[in-house]
């Protein structure tokens, strides 16, 4: 179980995050959703160490995760993806994998081993195949299509073997079928994989349907915890959310 | 090592004072070189490794235009504006095309450019050491202040700098052009939307870079034999300079350029053949404690 | 896989078999010297691409690798003290000592400062085998040739031999080289190259492994020096000066950095235009530096394609839009 508990961040005067108090189960799948600027980017770097919080607790499984390094946060289970895939342009995918799933068991300094052909190739595939990217494990990075891109980017997150795994807007820049098949992707790992994924992401259809449980932030502060049907059916959240929100996809 | 006599000169007056002297003639002259690096690198991002061969081109134009006119004003004047105009043409037809491309090319073009500038310096005026030698206004008798020897041209060529230093500094911090360059230097699209022709800042800078280059080389040619190649262990000298001064900042250069021709200047006695080291040593140093140089603003170790 | 490395072995034993054999179709002396001195600009050219190509470092500064490796080994040859195999091995240790030194301090830094740095130290470097004039002969180098006294039946003195032992050494330079470039280690240097911060969030050690492979492609650099020595049978400062580094900068870029035997074509090239350019006319420089500034200023195309691809988009990648790398 990943806990937040009043959590703060400030930066300068400004309240990035206000009193956030938010419970992710073990092997559940979460949606954060707020409008842009509500603090959601800023809860993942808060978990993931990218920044230190104010004040307040996080706890994965009641240990105190907060003041850890990043890499300590990697290695307690908590893995994050990027907005923007962050890969390795001139990389094959399979390589790519090869080589985040050998630094990840301190192998990157074995100058003699061949890079191809050990056990590290193997688990490649194995999330390759999870991803449905193993057609594509050839293919330099820089020619993969967006949305591949954005897949393999969790791939990377994979190779550090994650217990709980933050997605920080999977289907941003994709288009509308593209998005379907990502979360559909992103799903099937959560089933396979047993993780807990919490994700923020903008489309409501897509919340509505995947999401075990949703968080609904706004200006910093959460407005609503609840199941798809309890959120469908908060004022608040109708009011200061959706309403916006609808005009958002509507501009 | 002779540290007894780095230490007799340190508690001798006229030692000192010579000592101080020649460290502060060496620190102008580095710091000219190096204000014009560390502005054009401060303003277009780009490490000119060329810059040696504009102080070499400075002193061969001050040499020849003293050969024939005799007069030092006009070979150092000439000096700057040789090196600047062909500063622009180097800018023009070379820099301008590697601008915002990988640093591997522009090393690349700045490399070419000193194999032929050194070997057209050699084809031109030979290959021999020449001495322009002392200009008649400066054959004067040193003076003696407490036991110390000051030639009188040292005092010149300090004070002039310094009046280039201070020009300089009026340059970039009180008229609209220095406000310009500042500008372009932190962020070069706002200027270009404000309708500003960055590309001539770009060039006007490099020029004015180079210019500064070419002066301290005319300016030096009388106490400095000149030999193709040259410009070279004062780029990487002057490189010295603005690492440890900080990237892209004139004031910090003055400082360490001073800083740098005292080290020298005192190295040469204590630490004869360890004066080069010791400046090494120095910006080691300067790396390892702040890693932005005195007054740096750029970042040296981003990841 | 154990078959790609036996495809690279039994390629490498072609190519000393081919090598072996090429002086007996005449001109035996040509060829030879030819061969030997491109091997050890090769060597130098290739160490070099361990960073650049790979790592994505531009040093200015390898040239202080050759000299240190010329030095070192002339130097204890000349001593008496010492068997051929054990200078071999000492210098490349007092090779990796500096290195280890340089590069610890220089391989945090930015690019820029990476470059400048490393040229920087290099000079210093040159500055101190001119004035360490009993070890290092000061201005006139290591004069007096360098004794090779015979081992394992090897007589170094003798040209047949020299070259047979050259030919060796930088083939297994060589294959050594490249199966480090294929090892995971060789992959992490790629990580590093196209997305530092990336491979730092995968628990990359960055400053570990840039440390290492500035060492390792210094010591390839150095071994570049030690056939140099040996060719020449002395060594000189100039093997320090910073154009020794440019000009192997420029057999990088010629030959290519994205190809592992590129540098080593490069310095094919441009030791052959070397041989050509300096029968004709004493202005090498002027020559060099227009090829040079062809090279990269009109010929840029060629440059691009083999230098470009993972720059370009590793910038592309840091911008906050990373859509526009979809399409390349």
């Amino acid at each position: 179980m990943l806990k937040l508990e009043k959590l703060n961040k400030n930066f300068g005067g400004i309240k990035a995050t206000q009193d956030v108090t938010l419970s992710f189960p073990e092997g559940s799948i979460s949606a954060i959703i707020g409008p842009n600027g509500a603090g959601k980017t800023t809860i993942f770097n808060l978990i993931s160490a990218q920044i230190a919080p104010s004040s307040g607790a996080i706890t994965l499984n009641d240990d105190s995760i907060v003041g850890l390094s990043r890499n300590a946060i990697v290695r307690t289970g908590i893995v994050r993806a990027f907005q923007v895939a962050s890969l390795f342009p001139s990389l094959t995918v399979m390589d790519t994998m090869i080589a985040a799933i050998e630094s990840h068991q301190n192998n990157s300094f074995r100058l003699w081993r061949p890079f191809r052909g050990s056990q590290s190739e193997a688990r490649a595939l194995e999330i390759l195949a999870l991803l449905d990217l193993q057609g594509a494990a050839d293919t330099v990075v820089s020619a993969l299509s967006h949305g591949d891109q954005k897949l393999l980017d969790i791939g990377l997150a994979l190779t550090m073997e994650p217990r709980v795994l933050l997605l920080d807007e999977p289907t941003a820049g994709l288009g509308p079928q593209e998005r379907w098949s990502m979360i559909e992707q992103v799903k099937t790992i959560w089933q396979q994989l047993g993780l807990t994924i919490v994700f923020i992401e903008h489309d409501m259809d897509i919340v509505f349907a995947t999401a075990e449980r949703i968080h609904v932030l706004v200006s910093g502060g959460v407005i609503a915890s609840g199941t798809p049907d309890e959120i469908r059916n908060d004022q608040r959240v109708i009011d200061a959310y959706l309403g916006a929100s609808d005009q958002e996809s509507a501009a | 090592m002779e540290l007894d006599a780095l230490f007799s000169c340190l508690t001798s007056m006229s030692c000192l004072i010579t000592q101080t002297t020649s460290g502060l003639i060496i620190g102008m002259l580095f710091f000219l070189v190096a204000a014009g690096l560390t502005l054009i690198f401060g303003v277009l991002g780009i490490v000119n490794f060329a810059h040696g061969a504009f102080y070499m081109a400075g002193a061969y134009f001050g040499y020849t235009i003293f050969q024939f006119t005799g007069s030092y004003a006009a070979s150092v004047l000439g000096a700057g504006l040789g090196a600047a105009v062909l500063g622009v043409l180097f800018e023009r037809f070379a820099i301008r095309r590697v601008y915002g491309e990988n640093v591997l090319l522009q090393l690349l073009v700045c490399y070419g450019f000193v194999l032929v500038a050194d070997d057209l310096v050699q084809i031109i005026w030979g290959s021999e050491y020449l001495s322009m030698g002392m200009p008649p206004a400066f054959r004067l008798p040193p003076f003696f202040v407490a036991g110390g020897v000051i030639p009188p041209f040292y005092v010149f060529i300090i004070g002039i700098a310094a009046l280039i230093a201070a020009a300089l500094w009026w340059l970039i911090e009180r008229t609209q052009y220095g406000r310009i360059i500042r500008a372009t230097s932190v962020n070069p699209t706002m200027v270009s939307a404000l309708g500003i022709p960055t590309p001539l800042v770009y060039l006007s800078v490099f020029a004015l870079g180079l210019f500064l280059a070419g002066l301290a080389g005319g300016l030096a040619a009388p106490i400095r034999a000149l030999t193709p190649g040259m410009g070279f262990s004062v780029l990487i000298i002057s490189f010295v300079i603005t690492v440890i001064g900080g990237m892209g900042s004139v004031a910090g250069a003055l400082v360490a350029a001073l800083l740098i021709g005292l080290t020298r200047s005192f190295g040469s006695i204590g630490f004869p053949l360890f004066v080069d080291g010791m400046m090494y040593v120095l910006m080691g140093l300067v790396l390892v404690i702040k890693p932005t140089g005195l007054m740096g603003r750029e970042e040296a170790s981003r990841p | 896989m154990t078959n790609q490395s036996t495809k690279t072995v039994l390629m490498v034993i072609a190519a000393w078999v081919a090598l072996i054999a090429l002086p007996s179709l005449g001109h035996a002396d040509k060829i030879t010297d030819f061969i030997v001195f491109a091997s050890a600009y090769g060597l130098l050219a290739m160490g070099l691409n361990l960073l650049i190509g790979y790592t994505g470092l531009i040093s200015f500064g390898h040239a202080m690798f050759f000299a240190s490796g010329a030095y070192g080994f002339g130097a204890l040859m000349q001593s008496g003290a010492f068997a051929v195999p054990v200078a071999f091995l000492l210098s490349i240790g007092i090779t990796s000592a500096i290195a280890l030194l340089v590069g610890a301090i220089c391989v945090r830094l930015s690019e820029i400062y990476f470059a400048f740095l490393t040229l920087a130290f290099q000079m210093f470097f040159h500055s101190i085998l001119l004035s360490w004039v009993e070890v290092t002969g000061g201005d006139n180098g290591l004069l007096g040739g360098i004794p090779t006294p015979v081992f394992f039946g090897v007589d170094l003195s003798n040209h047949t031999h020299l070259y047979v032992f050259c030919v060796t050494v930088t083939l297994i330079s060589i294959l050594i080289m490249h199966r480090i470039v294929n090892s995971p280690f060789g992959y992490t240097l790629r990580m590093i190259r196209d997305n530092e911060r990336r491979a730092i969030y995968l628990g990359v050690n960055v400053f570990a492994i840039k440390l290492t492979c500035f060492v390792l492609s210094a010591v390839f650099s150095s071994v570049g020096g030690i056939i140099m020595a040996l060719f020449v049978s002395g060594a000189y400062p100039d093997f320090a000066f910073w154009t020794t580094s440019g000009e192997a900068i420029f057999m990088v870029m010629l030959g290519g950095v994205t190809h592992f035997l590129g540098p080593l074509l490069g310095a094919v090239i441009l030791t052959g235009l070397n041989d050509v350019v300096i029968t004709y006319t004493d202005h090498y420089g002027l020559f060099l530096g227009s090829i040079i500034l062809i090279f990269a200023l009109v010929l840029r195309k060629g440059v691009l394609d083999f230098v470009q691809p993972h720059r370009k988009r590793s910038k592309t990648k840091t911008s906050a839009e990373g859509a526009s790398h979809a399409e390349t």
